[in-house]
């Protein structure tokens, strides 16, 4: 499990930024191969990743909350019956990677404030570890993401001071880099999200196969030529 | 002091962007990709959430 956010380089380095939302089911797949294929990777210890923040549906209104399935129905114009059977495929494949996603649970909220949250734990080095830490409480535990309690306690659980996580969710602290996180992936080009981003150089979008993000990670370390930064 | 990096240790298919001048000390901030952009690897249409849907 990818918990890493900065490595020690001894002669080169890759950096890979990865734009995601905490909601988004291919992120949390394309998290769990992208790990897949660094496991694979010769070089692992040279990679430094970066979570960074992508609103899937910025529009959300803040503090309203709606079954998935029912806000689903609602976008698409189904039943609810009709968007299980939508989920069938996404629930399967995230099962091949370890991930029981329960939709029957999770909860349409703005995410705003988790990423908020994950900026704070960036600052203290857990970046990935709270990332993660969203993503299996939404897709997989039916936890409520917009509340604040709900936050400290899962930062809290990956070790984000709680005293601190409350005083940044019930302020504004951390808007300017969550907003600067979504420009950033525009302006790269991202159409969607998880979108991969090594060295600034190669992108790669989707939850591609493992063997894609191996062979990613071994153009853009083969093309390092530069001492690490 | 600039502290831009030369053309000789610049990759040729690294991205290229405009950088504000009043960072160059620090980190540079982008203001825009430039043609080419990055590098895309992969095959295109793998499974990803846009436009706030992802099925």
């Amino acid at each position: 499990m990818l918990g890493r956010e900065l490595l020690v380089s001894e002669e080169k380095s890759v950096r890979v930024e990865v734009w995601s939302d905490v909601v988004c089911p291919w992120c949390y797949i394309g998290k769990r191969r992208l790990e897949r294929a660094l496991e694979g990777f010769e070089h692992a210890g040279e990679v430094e990743v970066e979570w960074r923040s992508f609103q899937l549906d910025p529009s959300h209104p803040k503090g309203v909350r709606q079954p998935v399935y029912e806000a689903l129905a609602q976008k698409l114009g189904g039943s609810t019956a009709q968007v299980r059977a939508m989920t069938d495929r996404v629930k399967a494949l995230a099962a091949d990677e370890g991930l029981e996603y329960d939709f029957e649970h999770s909860i349409s909220v703005n995410t705003f404030d988790a990423h908020r949250l994950t900026h704070l734990a960036k600052a203290h080095g857990l970046g990935g570890e709270t990332h993660e830490r969203l993503m299996r409480a939404q897709l997989i535990e039916g936890e409520t993401l917009d509340d604040v309690d709900t936050l400290v306690r899962l930062g809290a659980d990956v070790g984000v001071p709680a005293d601190e996580a409350r005083r940044v969710l019930e302020g504004d602290d951390y808007t300017r880099e969550v907003e600067e996180d979504i420009r950033e992936a525009q302006m790269l080009g991202a159409t969607g999200v998880p979108f991969f981003v090594l060295d600034r150089t190669y992108g790669v979008s989707g939850a591609q196969p493992v063997e894609m993000f191996l062979s990613a990670l071994r153009t853009a370390y083969e093309h390092v030529d530069t001492p690490a930064r | 002091m600039s502290a831009s990096a030369s053309p000789e240790t610049q990759r040729p298919d690294a991205v290229t962007a405009e950088t504000d001048p009043e960072t160059q000390g620090g980190t540079p901030s982008i203001r825009r990709p430039v043609v080419p952009g990055l590098v895309v690897l992969g095959a295109e249409g793998a499974e990803a959430c846009s436009d706030g849907s992802c099925w």
